[in-house]
C-alpha cells in the first residue's frame, strides 16, 4: 500500500507513451478541424496567388491597355478577330492614311497603305501604339512610297478577370492588391502585437497602481471613436503607405493589451509560478519559463483573428479613398472601384470581394480552429 | 447602484474631455488649413479671415475659447460652408444619423439574440450550422461590399427598393441602409450571444433548475439572463463600430448625415466642422457607454459592489 | 419489507468523448427504501456521482444511459423532460457539491426558492413566498423575511448550501439525492449542515441518497452502502456490517485508508530551523467612491512560531483564517512585518535577491497538484528547475539523473519523467511536486494543504511518503491544513488559527485530548463527529 499505484485515476491505469506536450496535442486537435485545415490551405493559395502572381503575369499591374477599357472576364484572347480590322482602320485614320488591305494569317497580320503622297515609314509607331499590334515593319515599298505594306504580329492577350475602367488588367491587380493588404494586415498586427504585448505583460506584471493606471488609460482609449482618429491622421498627414499602418496598429493594441494583461494577471496567481518564486527563480526566469510559453497560445489566437480585421480596416479606408494611392492599389480600393460601377461591370467588385472574403474567411477558420485546439474546454 | 452611477458618470467626463482635446490638437498641427485654396487667397485677405476666424491667437488661447464655447453648446462657425454655424449643420445631419444609427443598433441587438438563442438551443444541429454559417459571413463580409450588393439585387435588379437617398425618410428608404449597417454587428452579436447561451446552460445554477423539474421555458430565461451580460458589456463597441460604419453608408446611399459631413469636412480641413462631428459622434458613444455599464449594473448584483 | 421507492436496475452510463465511448457506469443495481439513509461510497472517477445525474435525467449532453430506473414501480429512465418534471423537484430532489455556483448569481434567494413552489403546488405568489420563509427558517437560516431579497453572492459557502436544501425540501419530497453537499465547505460548516440533514430527515421522513467520498460521513448517517469503483457496484449491505466485515479489497483499502498512525518525536536536543515572532501580513483595500476609505484585513496577527529539525508543526484552521498567508509570509513571498530567522539569518531585511540563494533550504509544496505544475514543461524539467538556479553548473545529463533519482525518491516510476503534467494523476502530480522540492535537499518544507484535493487512498500513501522522507532527511515540516486527520497523523505540534491570529497550541496530544478553547472543540468535533477514533482502533490491525 506504499507504493505509487493506488493511484486510480483513469489517466494512471492506461500508461501514456512519454511526451505529449500540450502544443502537440493542439496540433492534432487542429488537424482533425476541417474548416481550419481548409481555410489554412485556402490562405497558402492566395498568398501564392498574391506574392508570385505578378512575376509570372504577362500584365504589369499599372500598364494601361487603351483598347481594351472595361473588358469582361473571357477565356478568349484579346483582340477578337472581328474587331481587328476595325482597330487597324482607326489607327489609319489617325495617320491619315487610306488601308487598301487588310489581312490576318494565323498570329501576323499583313497590311497594305495607301496615300497621296509618299509615307514616311515612321507611320507604323500609330500601329504599334495599339495594344493589338506589335512589331510592324515595313516589307514592301511601292508607288514610289505611296504604297507600304506593313507586316507584323498580333498582339494576343490574356484577360481572364477582365480589365478595370482604366484598361488594366483585372487580376494582376487584384494580386498586387492582395500584396499591400496582406501586407497591411501583417505590418499593422505586427505593430499592434508589440506594443499590445509589451504594454499588457507590463502591467499585469507589475500590477496593483501601476496596472490600474495603465488600465485606466486604456480604458478611456477604448471608448473613443478611433476609426475617427486615423482617418483624421490620414487625411492630414496623406495617404502614406507606412502611417495607414502605423496608424492601424496603433489603434488595434488595445485590445491585445488588454487579452495579455489579463493572461498575465492570470499565469501570476498561478501555483506554478509561485512555485518557481519559491524555488528562487528570478524575474527574468519566470518570464522565460512560465509567462511567456503560457501567453503564446491566446496571442497567436489573436493574432490570426486580428490579421482580417485589420484588413478590413484597410480596405474600409481605402473605400474611403484614404488608403494607397494610385497605381499602387489594395483589395480595398478594387472593391470599391466596383461599387461605384457596379451596373456596367459587376464583375469588378465579383472578382476582388471573392478573395477578399475568401481570405478573411480562411483567416477567422484558422483562429477558431486554433482557439478550439488551444483551449478544448469548449469541446 | 448610486455610489457606482455617480463614479461611471464621473469617468465619463474626462473621456469626452480627452477626446475634444486630441481631436483639436490633431487637427491643429497638421498641415494645410482651411484657407488653402487652389488658387492662393492675397496675404491680406487670408490675415483679415484669419482674424475673423480667430486663427490668429495662440493656439492655448484658441484651445481655451473653443472648449468654453463647447461647454454652452456653440460650435462655432463652419470655416468652408460660409454663412452656417456647425451648430446648425449637425442639427440638420443629426435626425438622419440617429435614426439610422438607433433602427441599426435595434436590429443588430434583437436579429442577433434572437438567431444566438435559436442556435445554442439547437447546438449542432443543422440549423445552428446554418445560422452561425450565415453569421461567420456577416462578420467577414464588411458593409461596403453588402451594400452595393443590397442596392444591385433589390434597387436595380428587382427594383423594389429606391437605391439611395432618405426620401421622405419612409420604411422603403430606411431598410436597406439599416440592414447594411446592421448585418455585421448582428452576426457578431450572433456569435457572442450563441457561445454565451451555451456555456450558461452548461452552468451549476441552470442543473439546479433542471433538478428542481421546472419547465423549458423558465431555464431558458435564466440561461438568457446570464448570457445575455456578455452581450451587453459588447454593446459598447457595437455602438462605436455602427457610428464608423455609418460613415461607409451615408456615402453610398447618399444619405446626408453625420458621417458625411465628417468626412466633407476632413477633405476640406474644415476644423469645426471636424470638431463638432468628432464631438458629436464620440459624445454619443461615451454616453452610450455610460447607458450600457449601468445596464449592466441593473442586471448583474455582483457588479455594484465593486 | 420496507417499500422501495426507487429501484435501479442494470444501470449504464456512456460518455462519447474525442478519444472513443466511455463507460462511466457499467450496469449496477441499487435499491433505495423509503425513509433510509443509503450512501454511495467511492473516489474519483468511480462513477457514484453519474448514477444519480442519470437518475435524475442530468447527464451532460454526450452521456447515454441505458438501464431501468423506477421511481414506486414507474419507469422514469429516458423520460423527455417534460414527463420527468412530473417527478424531478417534486418526488426527487438533488442539492450538488457547488454551493458557490449552484444558485443563480442573478435572481434573489426568495424568486429562486419560490420558482418550483408556483410551478409545482401551483402556488400564489404570496404563498410561496410564505411558504419560502417557512423554508428558510427550516434549514435555520436567521432573519427569513430579510434574507429572502439576498442574492447569493452575499451569502456564505454554508447558508448557501442550506438554501439548495431548502429549495430541494420545498415540494415535500420521497427521496432527496446529496451529491457530496459538503465537500466544499469548512469542517465545523460541514458538521452543522450535516446535522441539518439528519434533523430534517427525522422529521420530514425522506430517503435520502448520499454521494460521498467521506467514509466518515458515511458511518455516522448511513443505513445502507454501496461501494463503488470503475463504475461497479463492488459491494452493498448494511454499513455497520460493512465496516466491521469488508468483504471485497477494494472496500477493505478504503476504509484503511484513513489517514494512521502518528510520526516518532524528534531527538529533544535537535536545532532550531526557523524561529519566527510577531508576524504580520496586512492587506489594504481602498473603497468608497474615491477610494478613500481605507479597509485594513489582517490575515496574519502576531503569529509566533518555532521549528525544529525532523520536527513537524500543524497549521490547522478553516478557510480564511490566515494559515496559508502565514506559509507565504514565513517564505518571504508575501510582504509582511516581524521577525523571521532561517537557523541564524534574519530574513526579513533581505531582498529578493538576497533571499534568492537561501530558498534552496526553504521549500513550498502546494495543495492544488493540477495549478502548480507548469503545463509546458516535462515533469523531468519542472523537478529540476531549481538545480538551474542553484547549481546552474550541472550538465543536462547531470540533471536529468538528478531528476531520475529524485523521481525514485517519491516512489514515481523515473521513466514517466519525460512526460507532461496532464499525463499524471493528481496524486502522482503531488509526488512530482514534492520531488521538485526535495531535489534541492532543503531543511524546510511549507506542506499547504499537500492532501486536500486527493482521494483519501492517495493521500494516505502521501502522508506516507512525506513521513519517509522526513525520517531519511531530517526536514522540518510546517504543515498547514484544515483537515485534522491528516494533522494528527503527522504532526508533533499543532497550532490553531483563526482570524489570523493563533488560538491555541500545544503538542498533538495535549490538544486532541484536551482542548481549550471552543473553536478547536469544534474542529476537532467536525472531524471526528464519525467517530472515526472509535473504528480507527478496530481498523488498526494488520499492515499499520
Amino acid at each position: 500500500m506504499t507504493d505509487g499505484t493506488l493511484a486510480t485515476d483513469a489517466a494512471a491505469a492506461k500508461p501514456a507513451p512519454a511526451g505529449h506536450s500540450l502544443l502537440a496535442l493542439a496540433m492534432r486537435r487542429l488537424l482533425r478541424n476541417r474548416a481550419a485545415v481548409a481555410g489554412s490551405i485556402v490562405l497558402a493559395l492566395i498568398t501564392l496567388f498574391c506574392v508570385a502572381g505578378p512575376w509570372l503575369s504577362p500584365h504589369p499591374y499599372d500598364r494601361v491597355y487603351r483598347s481594351y477599357v472595361a473588358m469582361p472576364p473571357s477565356l478568349e484572347l484579346y483582340p477578337k478577330e472581328s474587331a481587328l480590322a476595325g482597330a487597324m482602320g482607326e489607327a489609319l485614320e489617325r495617320a491619315r492614311l487610306a488601308m487598301a488591305d487588310f489581312s490576318v494569317d494565323g498570329d501576323s497580320f499583313r497590311v497594305t497603305l495607301r496615300s497621296d503622297r509618299p509615307i514616311d515609314p515612321r507611320n507604323t509607331r500609330y500601329i504599334e501604339r495599339l495594344d493589338e499590334f506589335a512589331d510592324p515593319r515595313v516589307v514592301e515599298t511601292l508607288d514610289e512610297g505611296r504604297t507600304l505594306v506593313v507586316a507584323g504580329r498580333v498582339n494576343r492577350q490574356l484577360f481572364l478577370m477582365g480589365t478595370d475602367r482604366s484598361g488594366r488588367d483585372l487580376m494582376t491587380r487584384i494580386m498586387v492588391g492582395g500584396r499591400i493588404s496582406l501586407l497591411v494586415g501583417l505590418l499593422a498586427t505586427f505593430v499592434s502585437l508589440v506594443i499590445g504585448v509589451a504594454y499588457g505583460a507590463i502591467a499585469g506584471f507589475a500590477g496593483g497602481r501601476v496596472d490600474n493606471l495603465m488600465m485606466r488609460f486604456v480604458d478611456v482609449l477604448y471608448s473613443l471613436p478611433f476609426v475617427f482618429f486615423v482617418i483624421l491622421l490620414v487625411v492630414y498627414f496623406g495617404r502614406d503607405f507606412v502611417l495607414i499602418f502605423v496608424a492601424i496598429g496603433a489603434v488595434e493594441w488595445l485590445d491585445m493589451a488588454r487579452i495579455v494583461r489579463g493572461q498575465t494577471l492570470a499565469l501570476k496567481r498561478r501555483e506554478f509560478v509561485q512555485a518557481a518564486e519559491a524555488l528562487g527563480v528570478g524575474t527574468g526566469g519566470i518570464l522565460r519559463r512560465h509567462i511567456v510559453p503560457n501567453l503564446l497560445g491566446p496571442v497567436v489566437v489573436f493574432v490570426t483573428l486580428m490579421v482580417p480585421k485589420i484588413i478590413l480596416l484597410e480596405s474600409f479606408l481605402s473605400f474611403l479613398g484614404l488608403g494607397v494611392q494610385a497605381p499602387l492599389t489594395s483589395w480595398g480600393v478594387l472593391i470599391s472601384e466596383g461599387a461605384a460601377n457596379i451596373q456596367s461591370a459587376p464583375y469588378l467588385i465579383i472578382f476582388p470581394s471573392i478573395f477578399f472574403v475568401a481570405t478573411l474567411f480562411a483567416l477567422n477558420f484558422i483562429g477558431d480552429g486554433l482557439r478550439d485546439a488551444l483551449d478544448p474546454r469548449d469541446r | 447602484m448610486l455610489t457606482y452611477t455617480l463614479r461611471r458618470l464621473l469617468s465619463a467626463a474626462p473621456t469626452l474631455f480627452v477626446i475634444v482635446t486630441v481631436a483639436f490638437f490633431l487637427v491643429r498641427f497638421a498641415p494645410g488649413g482651411p484657407f488653402d485654396l487652389e488658387q492662393p487667397l492675397a496675404p491680406q485677405v487670408l490675415d483679415n479671415l484669419r482674424r475673423a476666424y480667430s486663427l490668429d491667437q495662440p493656439l492655448h488661447v484658441q484651445y481655451l475659447d473653443y472648449l468654453g464655447k463647447l461647454v454652452r453648446g456653440d460650435f462655432g462657425p463652419s470655416y468652408v460652408a460660409i454663412d452656417f454655424t456647425v451648430g446648425e449643420m449637425l442639427r440638420r445631419a443629426l435626425p438622419y444619423s440617429v435614426t439610422l444609427g438607433l433602427s441599426a443598433l435595434a436590429l443588430a441587438i434583437f436579429g442577433g439574440v434572437a438567431a444566438g438563442v435559436f442556435a445554442a438551443l439547437r447546438q449542432n444541429s443543422a440549423a445552428d450550422y446554418s445560422v452561425m454559417t450565415v453569421a461567420t459571413v456577416g462578420v467577414t463580409v464588411p458593409n461596403f461590399v453588402v451594400a452595393p450588393v443590397l442596392q444591385l439585387v433589390f434597387g436595380l435588379m428587382l427594383g423594389l427598393l429606391p437605391i439611395g437617398g432618405w426620401g421622405d425618410g419612409g420604411l422603403a428608404h430606411r431598410l436597406m441602409p439599416t440592414v447594411a449597417l446592421a448585418l455585421p454587428q448582428m452576426a457578431v452579436i450572433a456569435r457572442l450571444t450563441r457561445s454565451s447561451m451555451i456555456e450558461a446552460l452548461r452552468a451549476d445554477h441552470i442543473r439546479t433548475l433542471r433538478a428542481s423539474g421546472l419547465p423549458g421555458h423558465v431555464i431558458i430565461r435564466h440561461a438568457l439572463k446570464g448570457a445575455l451580460l456578455p452581450v451587453i458589456s459588447y454593446l459598447g463597441p457595437a455602438a462605436a463600430a455602427l457610428v464608423t460604419g455609418s460613415v461607409v453608408i451615408e456615402k453610398i446611399f447618399a444619405i446626408p448625415g453625420i458621417g458625411a459631413y465628417f468626412v466633407e469636412g476632413a477633405l476640406n480641413r474644415d476644423y469645426t466642422l471636424v470638431m463638432g462631428t468628432v464631438v458629436t459622434l464620440a459624445g454619443f458613444v461615451v454616453v452610450f457607454n455610460l447607458l450600457v455599464d449601468l445596464a449592466y449594473a441593473a442586471l448583474d448584483p455582483r457588479v455594484r459592489y465593486d | 419489507m420496507a417499500d422501495t421507492v426507487l429501484s435501479i436496475r442494470g444501470l449504464s452510463v456512456r460518455f462519447e468523448t474525442e478519444s472513443g465511448a466511455v463507460e462511466a457506469v457499467k450496469g449496477i443495481d441499487l435499491d433505495v427504501d423509503a425513509g433510509e439513509t443509503v450512501a454511495i461510497v467511492g473516489e474519483s472517477g468511480s462513477g457514484k456521482s453519474q448514477t444519480m445525474m442519470a437518475v435524475m435525467g442530468l447527464l451532460a449532453r454526450n452521456g447515454r444511459a441505458d438501464g431501468s430506473v423506477r421511481y414506486r414501480g414507474e419507469e422514469i429512465l429516458g423520460l423527455p423532460a417534460r414527463a420527468l418534471n412530473r417527478y424531478r423537484g417534486r418526488k426527487i430532489t438533488m442539492i450538488f457539491q457547488e454551493p458557490m455556483t449552484s444558485l443563480d448569481p442573478l435572481y434573489r434567494i426568495g424568486e429562486q426558492i419560490a420558482e418550483p413552489l408556483m410551478r409545482h403546488a401551483g402556488l400564489s405568489r404570496t404563498a410561496a413566498r410564505r411558504r419560502a420563509v417557512e423554508l428558510l427558517d427550516l434549514v435555520h437560516i436567521p432573519d427569513p423575511e430579510r434574507r429572502l431579497a439576498a442574492y447569493p453572492h452575499e451569502l456564505s459557502g454554508g447558508q448557501r448550501q442550506r438554501v439548495m436544501i431548502a429549495m430541494a425540501l420545498a415540494n415535500d419530497p420521497d427521496i432527496l439525492i446529496a451529491d457530496e453537499p459538503t465537500t466544499a465547505l469548512d469542517v465545523t460548516v460541514q458538521a452543522r449542515i450535516l446535522e441539518l440533514l439528519s434533523e430534517l430527515k427525522t422529521r420530514l421522513g425522506m430517503a435520502i441518497v448520499f454521494i460521498t467520498h467521506d467514509l466518515g460521513i458515511v458511518r455516522r448517517f448511513a443505513d445502507r452502502t454501496y461501494v463503488m469503483k470503475s463504475g461497479e457496484v463492488v459491494e452493498s449491505g448494511a454499513t455497520g456490517t460493512l465496516f466491521e466485515r469488508p468483504r471485497h479489497d477494494y472496500t477493505r483499502m478504503l476504509i484503511e485508508a484513513e489517514p494512521s498512525g502518528r510520526k516518532s518525536p524528534p531527538p529533544p536536543d535537535s536545532p532550531t530551523v526557523l524561529t519566527a515572532e510577531d508576524v504580520r501580513v496586512v492587506f489594504t483595500r481602498h473603497e468608497g467612491l474615491f477610494g478613500r476609505r481605507r479597509h485594513d484585513l489582517r490575515a496574519v496577527d502576531g503569529v509566533d512560531l518555532t521549528v525544529r529539525r525532523g520536527e513537524t508543526v500543524g497549521v490547522v484552521g478553516e478557510s480564511g483564517s490566515g494559515k496559508s498567508t502565514l506559509g507565504r509570509a514565513l517564505l518571504r513571498l508575501m510582504p509582511a512585518a516581524g521577525l523571521v530567522r532561517y537557523e541564524d539569518r534574519a530574513l526579513m531585511p533581505l531582498d529578493r535577491a538576497a533571499m534568492r540563494p537561501l530558498r534552496r533550504h526553504m521549500q513550498l509544496v502546494f495543495q492544488d497538484p493540477f495549478g502548480s505544475l507548469s503545463p509546458r514543461l516535462t515533469a523531468g524539467e519542472i523537478v529540476t528547475e531549481g538545480l538551474l538556479v542553484h547549481e546552474p553548473g550541472l550538465t543536462r545529463a547531470e540533471r536529468d539523473r538528478r531528476a531520475a533519482s529524485a523521481f525514485e525518491e517519491v516512489w514515481l516510476d523515473p521513466a514517466t519523467r519525460h512526460r507532461f503534467p496532464h499525463e499524471f494523476s493528481g496524486g502522482q502530480r503531488q509526488r512530482i511536486a514534492i520531488a521538485r522540492a526535495m531535489i534541492l535537499k532543503p531543511a524546510l518544507v511549507v506542506l499547504d494543504e499537500p492532501t486536500s484535493a486527493l482521494d483519501r487512498s492517495v493521500q494516505k500513501s502521501i502522508v506516507e511518503l512525506l513521513r519517509h522522507l522526513q525520517e531519511k532527511h531530517g526536514l522540518a515540516y510546517i504543515f498547514i491544513s484544515h483537515d485534522l486527520a491528516v494533522v494528527r497523523a503527522l504532526s508533533d505540534e499543532i497550532m490553531v488559527m483563526k482570524s489570523g491570529k493563533v488560538v491555541e497550541r500545544g503538542p498533538i496530544e495535549a490538544i486532541f485530548d484536551n482542548p481549550r478553547e471552543a473553536y478547536t472543540r469544534e474542529l476537532i468535533a467536525a472531524a471526528f463527529l464519525d467517530g472515526r477514533g472509535v473504528h480507527m482502533e478496530a481498523a488498526a490491525g494488520p499492515g499499520l
